[in-house]
């Protein structure tokens, strides 16, 4: 769906939503409304109850006046006595009227209240009795009462209920006709009649007769009949007046009007039953009817809520889209990428491949020529090698890309991580002749708990790019130290490697980490590389939380650093140390001096230093009991071996003096050894390396044998090898036999099986596991081999030889029962390591 | 609105009115002007009372208007407006009793009478610098001041004499309305012929019969004749003359058979009655107060007849000369404050936010009356008064005749007019006529 119809759907559905909203309110508004103008004419008829009450009640009061006159036919006199008497009520009055020409005249209970003597009365002039006492005195009506008039007595605004009497003429003793009016003032009335405001505050009520003229005019009620009120204010004409006649004068109910200030009002009407010709009509603001019918705050709130989802709809509509073409671009570019490594790869896979190829030919071409043969395979082998880094890569960052590059911790020595990245190095620094300083910091915790082979290839891939492009003759440092970890039981691993190499460009820094970027440099091109070994280095560093850091300048070198926080490993640190022993150090590198002498420390060896061999000298000559001197091979001002022939000559041969080398010693050792050298430590000088040589030095332990120069601790093993591949098998067991080890093959993990329940105690040392074979596979028979009843069978060591390399696929290896793991293609050093390890385990 | 033009010629009526009305007086009108600004509240705007007007007005919407634009500075004042009955004879009482008014009506005749007296004794001076109320906007002759100086009755609606007009039969006759006596007479002529018994009608009840059409033009004969005012304010032995010759028009006009006596003594009321009857619609001309104009407007509605067949109509002079008629502006209603009112303060204050041009000239417009004020604007049916001259305006209250001469004019206007008495009677008789 399309942006706008996704916008017009949300503002239609919260349009219709409020809509639907409003008309409920609106209906329940109304139904309020109705309810509320029910109730307010049920009111009004109520009240006509309350004034029929009063009415009668008034009435009958006028009427026993009446009565009580008229039985004891008194005179005029005689009855206004009679009834100022019987008035109790303050205001109340009552007047005797005679019809006699028309003068309605007679007596007052009270005097006139511009005359104190006057009880005289004329109701000449008051427009009540226009057409005589008939009009009072019908016959429907049960109460006789007049319109609200000016009172002649005291000009108040009152009432009069009325009876017929009779008194007698004092002077001719005949019956005379009169009126008796009891006369309320219309405020009093009021008081006693008011519309309940409890429910209806602003309510006013009146009291018309049937012309519309007011009896009892409310204040809201304008004009002085109830018609002319209504024509005033609103639309008027005569239908219109008969039609509210005819509505007034009939069942009780009610209908708007606008008011003297043009609010709209319901009037509520109800004939008084009790008279014959009155009507009660009330009169209410709408709005005080509508109250509380709405809850406002409740639209207002839904309005503002559906306001808030919409626009929240809309801003994640537009973030969503926003995120989609983000997506879809991201989508080109990986599409772009996908295409580029394809095309990175078919190249520099095809490049190793095609030397591989052309070589294997020319060799193939050339078998009595050795030296072409030797070369072809030399050759074949670099390339073999940069073919196995750069597949290891590929797989590598494959997974980076697809998020499953997961840590396998274990735990490690840092010590021996470090000495393997030495060792690693040594060809290269040699073969390219590299000032190398490798410093390795003392380290309070040697064991340490990650991804060894991450940490391994984080510190193998920066040092080795260190290597790869510094000129021969150049410098490359690494040092390593520890600090404490910020978080508890971590430590914060350091690792700097700083070259002289030929630098990079700031341009280039952007991007180093891309995969497939190498610098576009003449030199850089002529080193190999894969341009993936500073990508996956990021990424390893990002999985550990670690960072890098990298300082570079082009023709002036590099330097990266690397700062990853490891968790330390729960065992227990190599606490061996030597009894007290007092050695000398010479070196003429400061920070070699400083850091060797806390390695030295930490095995119990309190060592003087010494920066040059003439210092060296001087210290021994001052007797200071030194049981071991270590020596430095080469010194700017003297070389270790001079130091170490003048050393010799004052210490005595009792004391073992140990050189010290970066570099390979065979050419010298002939002439240290003559010197009075007993023995070469290389460096870094590592906590373990020291302490086995300066134990050897003394005697402590005896000095093994070199075992890399001979196989004979392996040779006679018998392994037994389960791989499906006939060339797999071929490589593998030619490669034993140079060393002396027997094989013997079954072809898939089944047969292995078997083989393991068929044999003999003692019959294999090993097994060379492939993981993946037809009718079951190396897991399965690792598993099936650990659940054999034999307990030889089911010990025996079992190693992993696949091409599954990944992390996980070790960890399946270990989970399955195996003991160790070697990717394919194999290295035959690291079989042979592996071998021995197990060699060494069997012994112990 | 079915009978006047309005628009423009009332713009007209009202200037012209403003400049012959206040004796060309242009600084009471500037002083006026400068004295009113919005009325700004002097109490507490939260004031709680309860203020009635009483008077004789069967109702006053005009009133109640003010009202309401009254409680809108003041929201818990309540008003009211109460009809009295038989108010002239009661008024006295009503002011002594428990429920006094607080504003009560006045009439320029009570000044003089001492029954009245306590109206006047009662009455808060308005002038009272005190009170804040501009009475500059009123017109100077319109002003009562007692013998101290005191102003206790403030005009609020002004009035006139003249004929109501219905101009529908006029068209329909092809007559003009009459500018002149003799038009007059020839219009009323043309009338007869033409069937309509009687072309002018009155109400004849009291002293009223004919009065639109004699006494403007025996105010006008008087004024300015301080001799023959003085005579008649004595009651002279022949002061009778002085009227001699506004009887004789009135006896020349009724000698003409224009009006149908019978037909005229019909007529219950000067009010509801006449104007009823006229919406009938076959009576041409209907001599009428400006009172009774004022109640026109709301009873078209009320007449079937009018309804049925409505009509256009105006007010006019009565064409008593050869030059045409007169407009007499006399006071119709004064609003006085009982100084003993329980809210005297804000009773004072309704008075000063009533007394200003804005307020009196849309209540004379609501009940279409003459307003008192020096800056009018009439309603359109007084517009053929704005067409008169300047030297036939005539100010009642500047006339300076007692009420008994004035009285005695009616009573002979009246019996001459009911063929009572002869004019040579009447004249004999003025000053003993009943």
């Amino acid at each position: 769906m399309k942006k706008g119809m996704m916008i017009i759907g949300n503002i239609v559905i919260f349009i219709a939503i409020l809509a639907f909203v409003l008309l409920d309110v609106e209906s329940e508004r109304q139904r309020m409304l109705a309810s509320k103008t029910e109730a307010f004419e049920n009111m009004t008829v109520a009240m006509e109850s309350v004034t029929t009450n009063y009415l009668l009640g008034e009435q009958q009061v006028c009427n026993s006046w009446a009565n009580y006159i008229n039985a004891n036919q008194m005179t005029e006199e005689e009855a206004i006595a009679y009834v100022r008497d019987s008035v109790s009520t303050p205001g109340v009055m009552a007047h005797v009227l005679f019809l006699e020409n028309g003068e309605f005249s007679g007596l007052s209970t009270m005097a006139s209240a511009a005359n104190p003597d006057n009880y005289a009365v004329s109701y000449k002039n008051v427009a009540i009795f226009n057409n005589g006492f008939d009009d009072l005195f019908s016959e429907n009506g049960t109460v006789n009462v007049t319109r609200a008039y000016t009172n002649p007595v005291n000009a108040i605004q009152s009432i009069a209920f009325c009876c017929l009497i009779h008194v007698r003429d004092s002077q001719s003793g005949q019956m005379r006709e009169a009126a008796l009016l009891r006369i309320i003032p219309v405020s009093a009335f009021e008081k006693r009649w008011a519309f309940p405001t409890k429910d209806y505050q602003n309510a006013e009520i009146s009291l018309i007769d049937v012309t519309g003229d007011y009896v009892i005019k409310g204040h809201s009620f304008k004009n002085s009949n109830f018609y002319e009120f209504y024509q005033s204010y609103n639309d008027y004409n005569q239908t219109v007046r008969d039609e509210l006649e005819a509505q007034i004068l009939g069942a009780p109910g009610s209908f708007e009007i606008r008011n003297s200030s043009g609010v709209r009002c319901l009037v509520g009407h109800t004939r008084v039953n009790s008279t014959d010709d009155w009507i009660i009509v009330t009169m209410i603001p709408m709005t005080e009817l509508k109250q509380s019918a709405t809850n406002w705050t409740l639209v207002g709130i839904i309005s503002a809520g559906l306001l808030l989802l919409l626009l929240f709809n809309l801003a994640n509509l537009v973030y969503l889209n926003r995120q989609l073409l983000a997506t879809a671009k991201e989508a080109d570019r990986a599409n772009q990428a996908k295409t580029d490594f394809l095309s990175t790869m078919s190249h520099d896979i095809r490049t190793p491949m095609n030397a591989i190829v052309g070589l294997t030919t020319i060799a193939s071409k050339s078998m009595d020529d050795k030296t072409v043969v030797r070369d072809s395979l030399h050759k074949i082998n670099l390339a073999s090698n940069h073919l196995l880094t750069l597949i290891n890569d590929i797989l590598d960052i494959s997974k980076v890309e697809s998020g499953k590059l997961t840590l396998s911790p274990v735990t490690f020595s840092i010590v021996e991580c470090a000495e393997n990245l030495f060792n690693i190095s040594q060809p290269m620094v040699k073969e390219k002749n590299i000032d190398f300083n490798f410093r390795v910091k003392h380290f309070d915790h040697e064991y340490l708990y990650s991804d060894q082979l991450r940490v391994n290839q984080i510190f193998i891939n920066l040092l080795s790019n260190a290597i790869k492009y510094t000129e021969p003759g150049g410098k490359v440092s690494v040092d390593i130290w520890e600090e404490p970890g910020e978080k508890e039981k971590t430590v914060r691993l350091n690792y700097v490697v700083a070259d002289t190499g030929i630098g990079m460009t700031k341009e280039y820094m952007e991007r180093m980490y891309q995969p497939f970027s190498r610098q576009t440099d003449s030199r850089v091109n002529l080193v190999q590389g894969t341009g993936l070994g500073l990508t996956i280095t990021k990424k390893m560093i990002d999985l550990m939380h670690g960072t890098i850091d990298c300082q570079s300048e082009v023709g002036k070198g590099t330097t990266f650093s690397v700062v990853l926080d490891v968790p330390l490993a729960d065992v227990k640190e190599d606490a061996r140390k030597l009894p007290n022993v007092k050695a000398l150090l010479v070196d003429d590198d400061e920070i070699l001096l400083e850091t060797a002498k806390d390695t030295l420390a930490s095995i119990g060896v309190q060592a003087d230093v010494a920066s040059s061999g003439a210092q060296a000298l001087e210290k021994v000559a001052g007797n200071a009991g030194y049981q071991v001197v270590l020596l430095d091979l080469q010194m700017p001002d003297m070389n270790g071996i001079d130091v170490a022939r003048e050393l010799r000559a004052k210490i005595g041969e009792e004391v073992p003096i140990l050189m010290i080398s970066a570099y390979d010693w065979s050419e010298l050792e002939e002439a240290a050894k003559e010197a009075g050298v007993n023995g070469f430590i290389s460096k870094p000088l590592f906590r373990s390396t020291l302490y086995k040589k300066i134990s050897e030095a003394l005697g402590n332990e005896s000095d093994g044998t070199d075992r890399e120069d001979t196989y004979a601790d392996i040779a006679g093993m018998r392994i037994l090898v389960a791989e499906d591949n006939d060339v797999n098998w071929e490589i593998i067991s030619m490669l034993l036999q140079m060393y002396g080890v027997d094989s013997e093959r079954a072809e898939n993990g089944q047969l292995a099986v078997e083989r393991m329940k068929q044999a003999k105690k003692g019959d294999y040392q090993l097994i060379f596991m492939d993981i993946q074979m037809p009718v079951m596979n190396g897991l399965e028979a690792a598993k099936a081999i650990r659940a054999l009843d034999d307990p030889w069978a089911s010990g025996i060591p079992i190693i992993a030889m696949t091409a599954d390399a990944f992390s996980e696929n070790v960890a399946e290896c270990f989970a399955a029962g195996m003991n160790g793991h070697i990717a394919k293609p194999i290295d035959v050093k690291l079989v042979l390591k592996e071998i021995r390890k197990i060699k060494g385990e069997m012994k112990a | 609105m079915k009978m006047l033009k309005r628009g423009w010629k009332a713009l007209l009526l009202g200037l012209s009115l403003t400049v012959l009305l206040t004796g060309c007086d242009g600084k009471g009108g500037k002083a006026s002007k400068d004295a009113e600004g919005p009325f700004v509240p002097r109490l507490d705007t939260q004031t709680e009372c309860e203020i009635t007007v009483a008077g004789h007005y069967n109702n006053f919407e005009a009133l109640e208007a003010e009202f309401n634009l009254f409680t809108e500075y003041y929201p818990n004042v309540k008003m009211k407006y109460v009809f009295l009955d038989n108010y002239n004879g009661i008024i006295v009482t009503a002011l002594t009793s428990d429920e006094a008014p607080d504003v009560f009506f006045t009439y320029p005749w009570m000044a003089n009478q001492k029954e009245y007296a306590t109206v006047f004794d009662v009455a808060e001076d308005l002038s009272d610098p005190a009170l804040g109320i501009n009475l500059s906007c009123i017109r100077d002759n319109l002003l009562y001041k007692d013998d101290a100086g005191h102003v206790p009755t403030v005009p609020v609606y002004t009035t006139t004499y003249g004929m109501m007009v219905n101009e529908s039969i006029f068209e329909k006759e092809g007559l003009a309305i009459p500018k002149t006596y003799d038009e007059l007479t020839s219009v009323c002529d043309a009338l007869k012929k033409a069937g309509y018994s009687s072309p002018v009608m009155a109400y004849n009840r009291g002293s009223f019969m004919l009065f639109p059409l004699y006494y403007p033009y025996f105010c006008a004969q008087i004024q300015g004749n301080e001799k023959a005012i003085q005579e008649m304010n004595d009651m002279k032995a022949g002061a009778g003359e002085y009227v001699r010759d506004t009887l004789e028009k009135a006896a020349d006009f009724m000698g003409r058979g224009y009006v149908d006596l019978e037909s005229c003594n019909a007529l219950e009321n000067d009010y509801q009655a006449v104007i009823m009857r006229f919406f009938e619609g076959d009576v041409p001309m209907m001599f009428a107060s400006g009172n009774t104009v004022s109640g026109t407007e709301k009873r078209e509605s009320q007449s079937e007849k009018f309804s049925a067949n409505p009509f256009k109509y105006s007010f006019h002079p009565v064409p008593s000369t050869e030059k045409g008629g007169y407009f007499l502006n006399a006071i119709s209603l004064s609003f006085a404050v009982n100084k003993n009112s329980a809210n005297l303060d804000v009773t004072n204050e309704f008075m000063r936010f009533l007394i200003t041009t804005q307020e009196l000239n849309r209540m004379a417009q609501a009940k279409r009356m003459v307003t008192p004020c020096r800056d009018m604007s009439l309603d359109g049916v007084y517009a053929a008064f704005g067409e008169l001259d300047a030297k036939r305006i005539v100010n009642l209250s500047e006339l300076g005749l007692a009420d008994e001469p004035d009285s005695q004019v009616r009573r002979a206007g009246w019996q001459v007019s009911n063929f009572n008495m002869t004019v040579d009677e009447a004249v004999k008789a003025f000053g003993s006529l009943e």
